[in-house]
């Protein structure tokens, strides 16, 4: 009698787990639904799992470090096809970092790097679409396997075996710090635990050392590996333009992308179009990473900027909508502090950054801070970060 | 609610086990259409690049001691028989497999600069003395007694191996700076042929003093000779990241004036300061 009770309690709580599934799912397909009729609205023959374009590259070719096994791997990027469409919806392109130099290929990304991400989009259905493209940078860590000595370098990146080929192992940033606060945890315990037995053998001592020592890294790595990840946001910098000839650049990318609007004819959707309609459908985006703070805020010519380091804009450029191009990117700097600076100084927190940016005409001093913890910012990201992954989003309602 | 549970309690056990199996199809359906739209309602485009480790490197001196303590003083040329004096100075810091070290130096005196790799050794001073050493007091170590000794490291640098002979400090046979041109890269920015320049024509003029003083407003051994020693692979520890390599400077002052004057090199026979930098920069190492 008892155990068709039980039997019954069970049964009344899957029911009520499953009403309580019910309900959140109702919510969210709710909004699916209302995306889906902004799709009809719109007048198109298409179906909402369908876009009205696909991207193509002109050829996902390797320059630096090959990561396209993982990228396929771990991200789910299509690393053979130059284009989307089918089944197909995430490809490789390639950040052309035109700083990489044939004489050392095997170097990275570092503060000075810059370069560009191309691709086209290639029209499947005739119509006017708002086109958002969304930039985002993720940072990964890895750890480094140097018995011989060898250079820091991707080839030396640890190693683990999977279908008996061996793949770098890479850590999301905050994976990594919370494995490295339990880390701590474990290794605070070792050492009370060693602390408190009074004399030791050598090798106990050996422990502790080394204990005390990982536990320095450990704890520096938890805190700095989220705000390297922070850091990015701010440091790897995305704009839809850069003039060839002054090297400036314009239309700085927010964290939230840049919309394009496109008229898809007939033409078009069948391939047939000039070649200047072909450049009007490819989408060039700047990137750089700039080595100082100056080049964002000084003009060249500044004494506090070296000719290595150009400034990316200039205090003569045309405003659009009430702005320079400067001003774009300070005003968002001004709003999005912690994406770019490592500092304690005052003149840097929320309510006086915008000031101390806007002011740097008539307090010229200024520059030192905002240059040192943009540095520091870097050497933060280049310290945690050994690998980057950039990716773009290309969404239409 | 309690009329849908009293509902159900009614259903015989198949049917309650096919309610609840049709409501779970149902609701895992739901979960798989919103998910697939939203996948192919975007195209995504990425590519994973490798990011550099940022390179921290100092010069510090003996025993990893602040540069400040890198004293180059009390160097008597007539009051002794010696013609060299010895100084230990070292390249520390993280995640630099190679460094480029450059001397740059005034040439007020007659003065000839030679670098040696160096071991530290600690407590009581080497007991061979067929290899001479170069000893330095700690001024923030309290252990021992706190003083250093160093030696030159006859192991490799850069990509050649230096002979133990070659390096030994007392026979003279020091590294001539061609010797150390054919083992590791080593230059002298101002050398032009088999002369080493430092007389106002040379380009580097306008590196040194900028546009701020002209050529003639500069005396010649003011005009400093840049030597730089490049890619030299550094004792990083592999765990750790770190490098302590340490060199011992030989100030030598046997050369002939004759010598230097052949090779270009202005100095004058009484001068009493020389300015000497040493600076050191990350190598591109061999990739």
């Amino acid at each position: 009698m008892q155990e068709m009770n039980m039997k019954k309690l069970s049964s009344v709580k899957i029911i009520a787990i499953a009403l309580l599934i019910i309900s959140v799912i109702a919510f969210g397909s709710l909004s699916w639904f209302t995306m889906s009729k902004e799709v009809e609205g719109s007048g198109t023959q298409m179906t909402a799992s369908d876009l009205p374009f696909e991207i193509s590259v002109e050829s996902p070719y390797i320059k630096g470090v090959d990561y396209s096994s993982i990228l396929n791997s771990h991200f789910g990027y299509n690393t053979t096809s130059h284009e989307t469409g089918g089944s197909v919806e995430a490809i490789k392109c390639l950040m052309n970092d035109v700083t990489l130099d044939t004489e050392n290929p095997m170097r990275g990304l570092q503060p000075g790097s810059y370069g560009t991400l191309t691709f086209h989009v290639k029209p499947k259905v005739t119509g006017t679409y708002e086109i958002n493209f969304n930039v985002a940078t993720t940072g990964y860590h890895a750890e480094f396997d140097l018995d011989n000595n060898q250079a820091i370098k991707p080839s030396s990146i640890k190693t683990t075996e999977v279908n008996g080929e061996d793949v770098p192992i890479f850590y999301s940033l905050t994976d990594y710090a919370t494995q490295q606060s339990e880390n701590i945890t474990a290794l605070n315990e070792t050492i009370t635990e060693l602390t408190a037995k009074g004399t030791l053998t050598d090798a106990e001592k050996k422990t502790l050392d080394d204990a005390r020592k990982e536990l320095s890294n450990a704890t520096e790595d938890s805190v700095n590996c989220p705000k390297a990840a922070r850091y990015l946001n701010g440091h790897i910098l995305f704009f839809e333009n850069w003039d060839s000839t002054t090297k400036y650049y314009s239309k700085f990318i927010p964290d939230t992308g840049f919309e394009r609007t496109y008229t898809f004819t007939a033409n078009d959707v069948a391939g047939t179009m000039s070649d200047s309609r072909k450049e009007e459908l490819t989408v060039t985006i700047y990137w750089i990473w700039p080595n100082t703070f100056g080049q964002i805020v000084l003009d060249n010519g500044n004494k506090n900027l070296s000719t290595n380091d150009p400034a990316m804009f200039s205090s003569t450029t045309t405003a659009v909508n009430g702005k320079t191009p400067r001003q774009e990117l300070t005003d968002y700097i001004s709003s999005h502090g912690s994406y770019f600076f490592e500092s304690t100084n005052t003149n840097l927190n929320e309510s006086n950054l915008a000031n101390t940016i806007n002011t740097l005409s008539t307090t010229p001093d200024n520059i030192i801070p905002l240059s040192n913890g943009y540095n520091n910012a870097d050497q933060i990201i280049g310290e945690n970060v050994q690998v980057l992954l950039a990716e773009i989003t290309v969404i239409t309602d | 609610m309690k009329k849908i549970l009293s509902k159900f309690k009614k259903l015989s056990h198949r049917e309650k086990i096919g309610f609840v199996i049709a409501m779970l199809l149902t609701v895992s359906l739901t979960v798989i259409m919103p998910v697939l739209a939203w996948f192919s309602k975007q195209r995504r485009l990425a590519d994973l690049q490798y990011v550099n480790s940022p390179t921290k490197l100092y010069i510090t001196a003996g025993h990893l001691e602040e540069a400040k303590y890198i004293d180059l003083s009390d160097i008597q040329v007539t009051a002794s028989t010696d013609t060299a004096k010895y100084y230990v100075f070292a390249v520390t810091g993280t995640n630099a497999a190679y460094y480029n070290l450059q001397l740059a130096y005034t040439t007020n005196n007659q003065f000839e600069y030679f670098l040696y790799p160096a071991q530290e050794h600690e407590g009581n001073a080497p007991a061979n003395t067929t290899m001479p050493y170069v000893s330095y007091t700690a001024h923030n170590d309290t252990g021992t007694d706190g003083n250093f000794y160093y030696t030159v490291d006859t192991s490799v640098v850069g990509d050649g191996t230096l002979s133990a002979a070659a390096c030994k400090i007392t026979d003279k046979t020091v590294i001539t700076r061609q010797e150390i041109q054919s083992t590791i890269e080593s230059v002298f920015l101002n050398q032009e042929g088999t002369l080493i320049k430092a007389d106002k024509t040379d380009s580097l003029h306008g590196d040194t003093y900028g546009n701020d003083f002209s050529v003639t407003q500069v005396q010649d051994c003011a005009e400093p000779l840049y030597w730089q020693i490049r890619n030299i692979k550094s004792g990083m520890n592999p765990t750790t990241r770190e490098l302590k390599d340490y060199y011992i400077l030989e100030v030598n002052w046997a050369k002939t004036k004759a010598e230097f004057e052949r090779q270009k090199i202005p100095f004058i026979d009484n001068g009493e300061t020389d300015v000497i930098y040493i600076s050191v920069a990350s190598g591109t190492g061999g990739a």
